[in-house]
């Protein structure tokens, strides 16, 4: 079965859905703002120093909803070398009444991943910060026809909508963050964060911020985790490829391509040149298989290829196949390694 | 036109049926129509199709939603004049929509032969166990064919929001798929 085969068997689902899709308006939002506009740091609740705090075996030990297991919605699985590479609760902090923590992180010269664990205590339901408090309990996981605040009253508690997102990485500000959500139960969440990182020192630490806003609340919460990296060492030096067509896909010229390798993968770099960055296309690599790659804008105004963790074999030669948008393959590009 | 009078054209047999049809609804099918044709002449030509259609099947049907059931059939035409092959050429929204399920194809070691029918059923199941809002932004995507800018200025929500909620469904309709032994 192919996508196409679930947008055509669509097309044989109840008119009464067909219906609400058309006339029916999202629940009315409650009057506060859930991010932006009145963000303040709470003084008392900024770290200084990590807090690092044993568990007992439970979820976590289980590894229930570690990196591996979010790394698999996410991508794909996670290489069994890198494993070991794995840090367990490397920072929490206790705001009022909700607590959160870097359950495990991993990261290599390339990448960085995280994973944030906020538990609402006694006091609070929690969901993520795109719902409203008037949306379905079906948000969080949980069945019945009961809204979120509706819930949170019947267990006599109150809702708190959170997220979280890696910030800095040493000195570097890290420019995009992805997250990946999973509610474990109604009083605690998992968020999962991934981002690039181009400078490594040993030993450096990032940051994490955890935002939380109580439904009826104006105030925004930020708690800042600071955790420090331990990367997976590199397994080779560099390794670099220069392309024998380099202006094969109109529009762009495509430079040298870097790999680096730790046993996390492969971390792949790039730079191009575009003409008109609407066409930059899709790009992939004979023999390599990675679950995100793509091009990013840096602060120098250039544009480079990014993919990371990858999985496969490097020979003599690489060919690039570039797609437009509708998957047509535009053109091809052989790289000859160097050396 | 109440949708009960309007119906009670199509059995008498009054000819302004189609008219007040057409008035209470041709604007919403002509732009479900080109949203996949992106054509508005082939789509004007499905939505007349879609009036000959109900023309022909009412009576004896007499759906309870008829908006909804006058949307299903323009969408099944529309889908059926879509030259799937020039719609890539044409970059149409909808090649790319597919693409976007492609993802929530499991793999699944038993295999079994569903007609479009019979995933519509197990489609249904899955969509009415939704909260509202995800199956608004699920169905006005992948039904409707609506970009993510117009889902997003359509419930007032970021584009963001619009995302993440496609792809938390997806992935959801991905580990339904499997559980219902859907082959790949």
């Amino acid at each position: 079965m192919k996508g196409k085969d679930i947008f055509l068997g669509l097309g044989y689902i109840g008119a009464d859905l067909v219906e609400e899709a058309e006339t029916a308006a999202f629940p009315k939002k409650t009057e506060q703002k859930k991010t932006g506009g009145h963000m303040r740091k709470l003084i008392g609740i900024m770290l200084a120093a990590c807090l690092i705090f044993a568990l007992a075996a439970g979820a976590y030990a289980a590894n229930l909803f570690g990196l591996r297991e979010l790394f698999r919605t996410a991508h794909r699985e996670l290489p069994e070398a890198a494993v070991p590479y794995i840090q367990q609760e490397t920072a929490a902090a206790q705001a009022e009444d909700w607590s959160c923590a870097i359950t495990e992180s991993l990261s290599d010269d390339s990448n960085v991943m995280a994973t944030v664990t906020i538990r609402g205590g006694d006091k609070y339901i929690i969901a993520p910060t795109y719902v409203n408090p008037t949306d379905s309990v079906m948000e969080i996981g949980l069945s019945g026809d009961q809204t979120l605040e509706e819930y949170a009253q019947s267990q006599g508690k109150k809702l708190l909508l959170v997220g979280a997102r890696l910030t800095k990485i040493g000195e570097e500000e890290v420019a995009v963050c992805s997250e990946d959500i999973q509610n474990i139960s109604d009083t605690e969440m998992v968020i999962f964060l991934e981002a690039a990182r181009t400078a490594t020192t040993p030993g450096q630490q990032a940051i994490c911020i955890v935002y939380a806003l109580e439904a009826g609340s104006e105030d925004v919460q930020r708690v800042e985790l600071p955790f420090t990296l331990k990367e997976a060492p590199a397994k080779s030096d560099a390794v670099v490829y220069h392309p024998l067509n380099a202006d094969a896909i109109p529009g762009m010229t495509m430079g040298d391509m870097t790999f680096t390798q730790s046993d996390l993968g492969y971390n792949i770099h790039m730079p191009v040149t575009a003409e008109n960055q609407e066409d930059i296309p899709l790009t992939k690599i004979d023999g390599l298989t990675y679950g995100e790659g793509g091009y990013v804008l840096g602060d120098d105004g250039v544009w480079r290829f990014r993919a990371t963790m990858c999985q496969g074999t490097l020979g003599d030669t690489l060919t690039v196949r570039c797609y437009d948008w509708d998957n047509q393959l535009i053109g091809e590009i052989t790289f000859q390694r160097a050396g | 036109m109440e949708d009960n009078k309007i119906l009670e054209l199509y059995f008498a047999r009054d000819e302004d049926a189609i008219c007040q049809t057409a008035l209470a609804y041709g604007g919403q099918l002509q732009r479900l129509a080109d949203n996949i044709l992106h054509s508005p002449q082939d789509a004007e030509e499905s939505v007349s199709d879609t009036y000959l259609r109900s023309w022909n099947t009412i009576p004896p049907q007499r759906p309870r939603h008829f908006f909804g059931y006058l949307a299903k059939i323009c969408r099944h035409l529309s889908l059926d004049r879509l030259d799937w092959q020039n719609a890539a050429k044409r970059k149409a929204e909808v090649v790319s929509l597919t693409q976007e399920m492609e993802c929530c194809v499991p793999d699944s070691r038993r295999e079994r032969e569903m007609r479009a029918r019979e995933l519509g059923a197990v489609l249904d199941t899955f969509l009415r166990s939704l909260t509202p809002e995800n199956r608004l932004v699920f169905l006005r995507r992948y039904w409707y064919a609506d970009t993510i800018g117009e889902i997003a200025a359509r419930y007032g929500i970021s584009e963001s929001a619009v995302q993440m909620r496609l792809s938390r469904t997806r992935t959801k309709l991905g580990e339904y798929l499997k559980k219902e032994g859907i082959a790949v």
